[in-house]
C-alpha cells in the first residue's frame, strides 16, 4: 500500500497567558492511498489540532510546531513557505469543517465559492469554472444546480450547505481530504446521507480521507482504520475491526463500553470517570493513568511505548507488556471480542 | 423593490411631519420674541411687529398656519435677514456645509477603513497600536484644536494652504482634515473590531483551506462582511457632518449652515430655526434610506427579506 501522507513525531504547542499548552505530544501516523482513517477521541484530545496542522491552518500568533514532520509528496509541509502551502491547500489536500452554517461566506454566491479553487489551482476560465461548479453541485446531489449556483448560503439548509462544502473540498480532486467532524452539526438522517455521499465520492475520485469524529457509530460506518487519541497522543491504532472487536488500550475499552449496542440491557451506560489531563502540565507516565481502573505503578512513572498486537494494530499501554498481569476487559468489550474476527465493520 | 421604496417614502414624510410639529412647539417654549434685543421698541411698536408676523395669534393657530405653508413648500421669511425667504437662506448656506461634510466623510471613511483593516490584519503589532493611537487621539481631541494646529502649522508657518475663508477648492482642505478626524477614529475602531471578528470565522479558515492568498482572504472574503455594521455607523455620522460643524465653520470663516442655525436660535428667528431643523431631519431620513439600500447591496440576506416586504 502506498503511503500518501506521513506524520512523524509531531509536537505542537499553544502559547497562552497561563503558559505553554502542549496540545500534541509526539503524534505519528501514516495515511495510505484510498483509505479512510478515523481519528477518534474526546474533546481536547488533539484531533483537530493534528489535522489543522497538516494544512497549516492553526492560528499563527499563538501556535507553534515544536517538532516533527508532515511528509506529503516528498515534501515536509511544516517547512514550506506560505506561498508554497497555498498551492497545496485546496488542490492536493482539502478540508471539510464541522459547522456548515458558519463555514460558507454569507455574502458570496455559492458558485463563486466553488469556483475559487478551480480558478486558482487549475487555471480555469470563469466560464469553465462555472460549468464545473454546476457539475460539482450535481455530483454532491443538489437539485437544480443551474439555479442553485447563483444563490447565497442562507438559501440552503444545513445538510445542503455541507454538500456545498464537500463540493468545494472535492473541486480539484484532492489526494487527501480531511473531514473535521463533518456530520456533528447535522441531524441523524442528514448525517447518514452525508456519510453515504462521502463514501460514494471517495470511490469516484480515489481520495484518502482523514475523518475526525467523537462518534464511534460514524467510525464504524466509514473507517478502514482507526487511531484513538488521548491527551495529545495516539494511544491505539488498528483496523476498524481490530479497534471495535479487539481493543487493547483501557481508554479504548472505556470508549467502547460507553457506546450502547444491541446487547446493552437496562444497566446504566458506562462513562469514563474523571477529566482529561491538563496539557499545560502533562502528567508524567501514561496520561490516562489517573482515570484508568487498571492502573499500575509503572503507568504513573513511565510513558508506555507502542506494543505490537498485529501488523496493523498497536497500542500504547503497559498492560501489553509481557510482565504485566492479565486483566479482564469490561463486559461490553468481552462481548465484542467474542465476535472477533467473525463480524466485519466498515466497508 | 418599488413597493418597498414607496412605503419607505411615506414613512419618511410622516417622520418629517412629526419632527416639524415637535420642533414647532418646543421652539415656542423659548422665552422672548424676535424683536426684544437691540431695537429698543416701545410696547406698542412691538405689538405691531408681532401682529404683522402673526405672533399674537394663539400657538395652535400659528401651528396650523405654519404647517399649511410648509405643505406648499413655503418656510416663511427670516426676521433677522431682511425678510429673506428661509428657503433662499438655506440654499445659500447649505452649499459650503455640504461640500465640507461630504469631503470630510469620504476622507474619514476611507482612511478609517484602511486603518481599521490594517490594524486587524496586523493584530497586536505596532501597526495595530499605532492605528489605535490615531483613533484615540482623533476621538478625544476636539476638532477646534486640530483646526488651530492646522491653521498655525500648515497655514501660517508653512503657508501650504489658505488659513481661512471660503473662496475655492484649496480653502476646503484644512477644514476637511480637521472635520475628518472624528469619522476617521470612529470608522477605524469599528472596522478593526468587525474585521477581527470576521477573520476569526470558519468561512475565513475555509477560504484559507481553499488555497486563497492573504490578499484574497482579506479583501474578497473579510472586508465585505466586516463592512456591514460599519455602514450603520457611517450613515448618521454623515448627516452630522453634512449639516455643518458650527465650530469648524466659525474657525475657518465658512459661510455654512451651522453658524446660521445657532445665530437664529439666539435671536428667536423662528422660521430659520424651523427651516434648518426640517432640513436636517430630511437629510437624516434620506441618509437612513440610503444606508438601508446599501445594506442590501452588501449583504444578500437583507436584500432578500427587503424584496419581499
Amino acid at each position: 500500500m502506498e503511503k500518501i501522507l506521513q506524520i512523524k513525531d509531531l509536537n505542537i504547542s499553544f502559547h497562552t497567558f497561563a503558559g505553554e499548552v502542549k496540545a500534541i505530544r509526539g503524534v505519528s501516523f501514516d495515511l495510505f492511498k484510498g483509505e479512510t482513517l478515523a481519528i477518534v477521541g474526546e474533546s481536547g484530545s488533539g484531533k483537530s489540532v493534528t489535522t489543522k496542522s497538516i494544512m497549516r491552518l492553526l492560528p499563527e500568533h499563538n501556535s507553534e510546531i515544536k517538532g516533527g514532520q508532515v511528509l506529503f509528496d516528498g515534501k515536509d509541509l511544516t517547512k514550506l513557505s506560505d506561498k508554497q502551502m497555498q498551492k497545496i491547500r485546496g488542490k492536493d489536500i482539502s478540508m471539510i469543517f464541522q459547522d456548515p452554517m458558519t463555514s460558507l461566506n454569507p455574502t458570496m454566491k455559492i458558485g463563486n465559492q466553488i469556483m475559487e479553487p478551480l480558478i486558482k489551482h487549475q487555471n480555469m476560465s470563469k466560464g469553465a469554472a462555472r460549468e464545473r461548479a454546476v457539475e460539482l453541485l450535481r455530483l454532491v446531489g443538489i437539485p437544480k444546480p443551474e439555479i442553485r449556483v447563483d444563490q447565497y448560503p442562507h438559501q440552503f439548509s444545513g445538510g445542503m450547505r455541507q454538500r456545498v462544502v464537500i463540493a468545494i473540498a472535492l473541486a480539484c480532486n484532492p489526494k487527501v481530504l480531511i473531514a473535521d467532524e463533518p456530520t456533528t452539526a447535522l441531524d441523524v438522517t442528514i448525517q447518514a446521507q452525508i456519510l453515504e455521499l462521502m463514501k460514494d465520492l471517495q470511490k469516484k475520485i480515489d481520495t484518502s480521507i482523514i475523518f475526525i469524529t467523537h462518534d464511534l457509530g460514524v467510525v464504524a460506518n466509514v473507517a478502514d482504520r482507526v487511531a484513538v487519541m488521548y491527551g495529545g497522543k495516539i494511544v491505539e491504532v488498528g483496523t476498524a475491526d481490530e479497534i471495535f472487536y479487539n481493543p487493547k488500550h483501557p481508554y479504548t475499552w472505556g470508549l467502547i463500553s460507553s457506546m450502547p449496542d444491541m446487547e446493552t440491557n437496562d444497566e446504566e451506560l458506562y462513562s469514563i470517570p474523571g477529566t482529561p489531563p491538563d496539557l499545560l502540565d502533562p502528567p508524567k507516565g501514561d496520561a490516562f493513568a489517573p482515570r484508568n481502573p487498571y492502573v499500575m505503578k509503572i503507568d504513573l512513572e513511565q510513558e508506555p511505548p507502542f506494543f505490537k498486537v498485529s501488523d496493523t494494530h498497536y497500542a500504547a499501554t503497559w498492560l501489553l507488556h509481557p510482565d504485566a498481569p492479565k486483566v479482564e476487559p469490561p463486559e461490553a468489550v468481552k462481548r465484542r471480542q467474542s465476535q472477533f474476527p467473525g463480524v466485519k465493520v466498515g466497508k | 423593490m418599488a413597493k418597498y421604496l414607496l412605503q419607505r417614502i411615506v414613512y419618511m414624510i410622516l417622520t418629517l411631519f412629526i419632527v416639524a410639529s415637535v420642533t414647532f412647539f418646543l421652539m415656542k417654549l423659548i422665552p422672548g420674541t424676535p424683536f426684544n434685543s437691540a431695537e429698543k421698541l416701545t410696547p406698542q411698536q412691538l405689538h405691531i411687529m408681532q401682529e404683522k408676523y402673526g405672533l399674537n395669534d394663539p400657538v395652535p393657530i400659528q401651528y396650523v398656519h405654519y404647517i399649511a405653508n410648509l405643505v406648499k413648500g413655503d418656510l416663511g421669511v427670516s426676521f433677522q435677514f431682511d425678510n429673506t425667504p428661509v428657503t433662499k437662506l438655506l440654499q445659500i448656506r447649505i452649499g459650503p456645509s455640504a461640500v465640507l461634510g461630504i469631503q470630510a466623510m469620504i476622507l474619514g471613511a476611507l482612511i478609517g477603513i484602511v486603518l481599521g483593516v490594517v490594524a486587524a490584519l496586523k493584530q497586536n503589532t505596532w501597526v495595530d497600536y499605532g492605528s489605535t493611537f490615531i483613533a484615540v487621539v482623533g476621538k478625544s481631541i476636539p476638532s477646534f484644536i486640530f483646526a488651530g494646529l492646522l491653521q498655525y502649522y500648515l497655514g501660517v508657518k508653512l503657508g501650504w494652504f489658505p488659513v481661512m475663508f471660503w473662496k475655492g477648492p484649496e480653502y476646503t482642505i484644512m477644514p476637511t482634515i480637521a472635520l475628518a478626524m472624528f469619522p476617521i477614529s470612529i470608522t477605524a475602531r469599528f472596522m478593526r473590531t468587525e474585521m477581527v471578528e470576521v477573520l476569526g470565522t470558519e468561512y475565513i479558515t475555509l477560504a484559507k483551506a481553499k488555497g486563497a492568498s492573504y490578499w484574497q482572504i482579506s479583501v474578497k472574503h473579510a472586508l465585505r462582511n466586516a463592512l456591514i455594521p460599519v455602514v450603520t455607523v457611517l450613515g448618521p455620522l454623515a448627516v452630522g457632518l453634512m449639516t455643518g460643524s458650527l465650530v469648524i465653520e466659525n474657525i475657518f470663516g465658512i459661510p455654512g449652515i451651522g453658524e446660521q442655525f445657532v445665530k437664529a436660535i439666539m435671536v428667536n428667528d423662528y422660521p430659520v430655526i424651523m427651516g434648518t431643523n426640517i432640513l436636517f431631519a430630511a437629510l437624516f431620513v434620506v441618509i437612513i434610506l440610503v444606508v438601508d439600500i446599501l445594506y442590501g447591496i452588501i449583504d444578500p440576506r437583507i436584500r432578500i427579506s427587503g424584496g419581499k416586504s
